[in-house]
């Protein structure tokens, strides 16, 4: 099995290779029959790297540990289960993840691509092709995973205890999946570039699907990331602007640059070039990510810490921006704007402030990233970035961005009057102005935090405000509630699937901001027996129980907690120790509400049992979790198509059949 | 008819007036410049006041006069049984070395999961004394070796 | 054993990647329409100029935009419509009977807003 998925992977470099020079030769030469092979090669690629997979997978669940790849990342006591997180715990391993992945979704967009964008399909395979065929080579060449050891070991070395966690099941590979996918929405767009198309808007609907597609994986990589971060790491937060976590959000910030500003290319043909430059930032940053996830020389409590393939990342990244940008420059004057804008009071201009708000938040999050490679280049000594620049300075610009989140989608496109505006912002305005004095009353009196939900309150009731008022005058015209809210959002759905998101990032919001001000935390030392108090919460410390296992050592402390007078219940943080791989892995017990979180976790314990224990109560963060699926199904609204249906009739395609050949143009720019 | 001319008929039906045009890229300009200015002197602020130098344990040693009292981070590995806790305290004292130097430390609370393994690079944020142990913030641990995310104690 | 799913493996994909070459099964299908030409481009042209015109429609109902300003959209939007209808050469029955459709849709849209006449 392990050698036939070897095989299976030289046959896949191989094709990948086929489909790349063909791809594009039949781009190039209008070749269709060439065009349709190379797609059918691509196609083929996909069982042969599933083959692949499924021969290292075997390997894991037989515990073949003649594959040095096992023998590294799992043992015989491993859950069987956890084969398929030890298949993409390592690095070889995670590039065959990676190509897989990318394999199958490529294969889908291409699928859908040639269908509607029949003449840049064959570019745009040309780039797919050749981001699996650079997968392909690091593995083949690099870090292959099947490969076999000389001497076949009675048993591995186990896999890392800190993975073995249900949230390893998914965030890994949503993170993994979501940078790569950012892969697709680059493809069609230097495809319709390399095919000399960019100009009239032809990959605009595609771009933005497969935009949103990737969007939406990475936002929810990032989400689970945080999740499992706060739930098992046991610290009790769940973002420290870690090189890692900095270099999954920065690809996310131009992504979402990007699935907004390509809007205004779908009304107005304008912002052509701007997208173009947005979509190669993504992708550049996305390949920086990986870099930085693969050895990079950043300073990071994540990496693959051994390898030195970072750098051929780095390479092929930096060779991937100077192809593009050389691209883009020669096909510069094909991009130029349709439209123009009008006004600063407009949604395309509402737009672009947002792109040069996410588009800073991204370059001061990568400044403050690979700022201490340049401090050790330029001087003996490292200096690194701490926590507070993130915070102080990417803090406001976030805030200004909910801001305009809440104001934007009330603008019209084109233009509106300072009368139109005055209007429309009165109730958010004056609802901005009550949130803050109710949590002023409330007692809340950090002005930061006070501006932020005062700008969360002006979002929320802009969107509330359209929806209200959309509602109402359905139900004017005699439908009932419900309905006619429903067919409200159906009416429109890519923009009130937008807005569903925006409410989901505004309850994210309000969770960050009110755990990350009012978090409070302490550390006690605790006997059996003993009882402490934190805010309203106390907590007796009955006992611990200790246990053991094959691999580990597990204590688990009992508490009983009342929030108040209120009773609620036992909890039971633990701590497992390995001492195979002297690691502790440390489980906070929470006790989780919408209004805060209590969260109890334990140290190493004394012989008698005693312990240091930190508590904490972090407000609201049960907010940030649930956004997650409000968020997933409003991106989902939005990217169903509309039906066409009803408008039929409108279509210019109706006339056309029957102009026929006296039309302008059948064939302007069918070959280059 | 051909293409360019649509383009332009339709160009300039729909950009209004050209006066008005030249008048926002004016005040697009200005609101743009006066923006980007005023965040990037904020930003530039914030982090002068938000870097941190990094050290190794022995490169803390040869500069110790100079960051005497200073926040740093400095980086090393637990020397083995080197971590006990005065009793009943929530204090933790601790070794880290780079092989060749070694420098005592203090941290008050829990410590990350992957703090107790030699093989771990313990990233320490606090203050530094010549003649007292350093005093620990913030403890970092990157991982020795696979995929893994780490955790961070405050 | 292992020979044999090594040639599977190689000689699979080798004729799916040969038989559309050796089949011309491409060539001998019809051109697919081009995403690029004139007659594509003035179509996303009318379609953004109608969805332009239904969304003016439905922010004026919201009350998002005054009068003026509804006017202004709604008059370069149906100057836009019109422009691409001439510069696909119809006749001019086609182009009335276009032109009346918009106009129809909108009134459906003003309704399904629910907004006043």
């Amino acid at each position: 099995m392990v050698e036939i998925g070897q095989i299976a992977i030289v046959a896949a470099f191989m094709l990948a290779v086929y489909v790349t020079v063909v791809g594009f030769a039949g781009g190039v030469l209008n070749g269709r029959d060439l065009v349709v092979s190379a797609r059918w090669g691509f196609y083929s690629i996909v069982p042969l790297l599933l083959l692949a997979t499924a021969g290292l997978i075997y390997a894991f669940v037989n515990n073949d540990f003649s594959v040095a790849y096992v023998a590294e990342n799992s043992n015989l006591a491993m859950p069987r289960i956890y084969a398929w997180v030890a298949f993409y715990s390592g690095n070889a391993g995670s590039l065959l993840y990676i190509a897989v992945a990318f394999s199958i979704m490529a294969s889908i967009c291409l699928k859908v691509i040639t269908k509607k964008l029949p003449y840049t399909a064959p570019y745009a395979l040309g780039v797919m092709s050749m981001v699996l065929l650079f997968f392909l080579a690091v593995i083949l060449f690099l870090a292959n995973p099947l490969e076999k050891l000389p001497v076949t070991p009675a048993d591995g070395q186990g896999i890392n205890p800190l993975l073995i966690h249900f949230g390893m099941f998914i965030h890994p590979p949503f993170q993994m999946l979501g940078l790569i996918s950012v892969a697709l929405p680059y493809s069609v767009a230097i495809g319709a570039l390399l095919a000399g198309r960019g100009g009239r808007d032809e990959w605009v609907d595609q771009g933005r699907l497969w935009g949103m597609t990737s969007w939406l994986i990475l936002t929810v990589g990032l989400l689970l990331g945080s999740w499992w971060a706060y739930t098992i790491l046991g610290w009790g937060g769940y973002w420290a602007w870690d090189p890692v976590e900095n270099s999954a959000l920065m690809p996310w910030l131009a992504m979402t640059a990007f699935v907004h500003s390509i809007m205004v290319q779908k009304r107005r043909g304008m912002f052509r070039m701007w997208n173009m430059v947005l979509v190669i930032i993504s992708f550049t940053m996305a390949q920086l990510g990986m870099f930085i996830n693969r050895g990079g020389p950043v300073p990071s409590v994540h990496s693959f810490a051994e390898s030195t393939m970072g750098w051929i990342f780095l390479a092929v990244m930096g060779l991937t921006l100077f192809v593009s940008l050389v691209i883009f420059v020669i096909r510069y004057d094909t991009l130029k704007s349709r439209g123009r804008l009008e006004s600063i009071i407009s949604r395309e201009s509402a737009f672009l402030a947002q792109n040069v708000l996410f588009l800073l938040i991204a370059f001061v999050t990568l400044w403050g990233t690979v700022f201490p490679i340049f401090s050790e280049t330029f001087d003996e000594t490292t200096m690194t970035v701490g926590q507070p620049f993130f915070n102080k300075v990417n803090g406001p610009l976030i805030l200004l961005l909910i801001l305009l989140m809440g104001v934007a989608p009330l603008l019209p496109w084109r233009r509106a009057t300072g009368k139109s505006l005055a209007r429309m912002l009165r109730i958010p305005a004056a609802s901005g102005l009550s949130v803050a004095a109710i949590v002023l009353i409330l007692g809340i009196s950090q002005p930061w935090a006070v501006a932020s939900f005062a700008i969360c309150g002006v979002a929320v009731s802009g969107v509330l405000q359209e929806w209200g008022r959309g509602t109402f005058s359905r139900h004017r015209r005699g439908e009932w509630w419900p309905k006619a809210f429903l067919n409200l959002l159906n009416a429109n759905r890519p923009r009130y699937g937008g807005y569903i998101v925006h409410l989901a990032i505004i309850m994210l919001g309000v969770g960050i901001t009110a755990s990350s001000f009012y978090s409070v935390q302490r550390d006690v030392v605790m006997e059996p027996g003993d009882t402490e108090t934190l805010g309203k919460y106390t907590f007796k410390y009955i006992g611990v129980n200790e246990e053991s296992f094959s691999d580990r050592v597990e204590e688990t402390a009992e508490f009983k907690v009342w929030s108040g007078d209120k009773y609620i219940g036992y909890m039971y943080p633990y701590r497992a120790f390995y001492p195979e791989f002297r690691i502790a892995a440390t489980r906070g017990a929470i006790n989780s509400s919408p209004m805060e979180d209590f969260y109890l976790v334990p140290s190493e314990f004394g012989d008698d049992g005693q312990a240091v224990f930190r508590a904490l109560i972090n407000p609201m963060i049960w907010w940030m979790w649930a956004s997650c699926p409000i968020l997933v199904f409003g991106t989902l609204v939005s990217l169903v198509p509309r039906r066409r249906s009803k408008n039929v009739q409108l279509r210019l395609t109706s006339l056309t059949a029957r102009v026929g050949d006296r039309g302008p143009s059948t064939v302007l720019g069918a070959e280059d | 008819m051909d293409q360019e001319n649509v383009e332009g008929n339709l160009d300039s039906s729909t950009s209004g007036n050209q006066g008005l045009l030249t008048a926002n890229r004016g005040k697009f300009l200005i609101a743009a410049i006066v923006l980007i200015s005023s965040l990037t002197y904020f930003a530039f602020m914030a982090f002068q006041s938000a870097t941190v130098y990094y050290y190794t344990v022995g490169e803390i040693n040869r500069e110790a006069s100079t960051q005497e009292g200073r926040i740093v981070r400095v980086s090393g590995k637990l020397v083995p049984d080197s971590f006990h806790r005065s009793e009943g305290s929530t204090v933790a004292h601790f070794s880290l070395t780079d092989g060749e130097y070694v420098m005592d430390a203090k941290h008050n609370g829990v410590l990350p999961d992957l703090f107790f393994n030699e093989h771990s690079e313990i990233i320490l944020e606090g203050v530094h004394h010549t003649e007292k142990e350093f005093d620990s913030q913030n403890v970092i641990v990157k991982c020795p070796s696979k995929y893994v995310a780490l955790s961070e104690s405050e | 054993m292992l020979v044999f799913a090594s040639i599977v493996i190689c000689v699979i994909p080798a004729l799916v990647v040969l038989y559309p070459l050796l089949r011309k099964i491409a060539s001998k299908s019809p051109l697919p329409e081009d995403e690029s030409s004139l007659n594509a481009d003035l179509e996303r042209r009318w379609e953004s100029a109608v969805d332009g015109l239904q969304s003016a429609e439905l922010e004026k109902s919201l009350g998002n935009l005054q009068e003026e300003d509804y006017v202004w959209l709604r008059d370069i939007h149906m100057n836009e419509a019109a422009l691409v209808l001439k510069a696909m050469d119809l006749s001019e029955s086609d182009e009335i009977e276009m032109m009346r459709k918009v106009n129809d849709e909108i009134a459906r849209t003003k309704i399904q807003s629910g907004g006043t006449e």
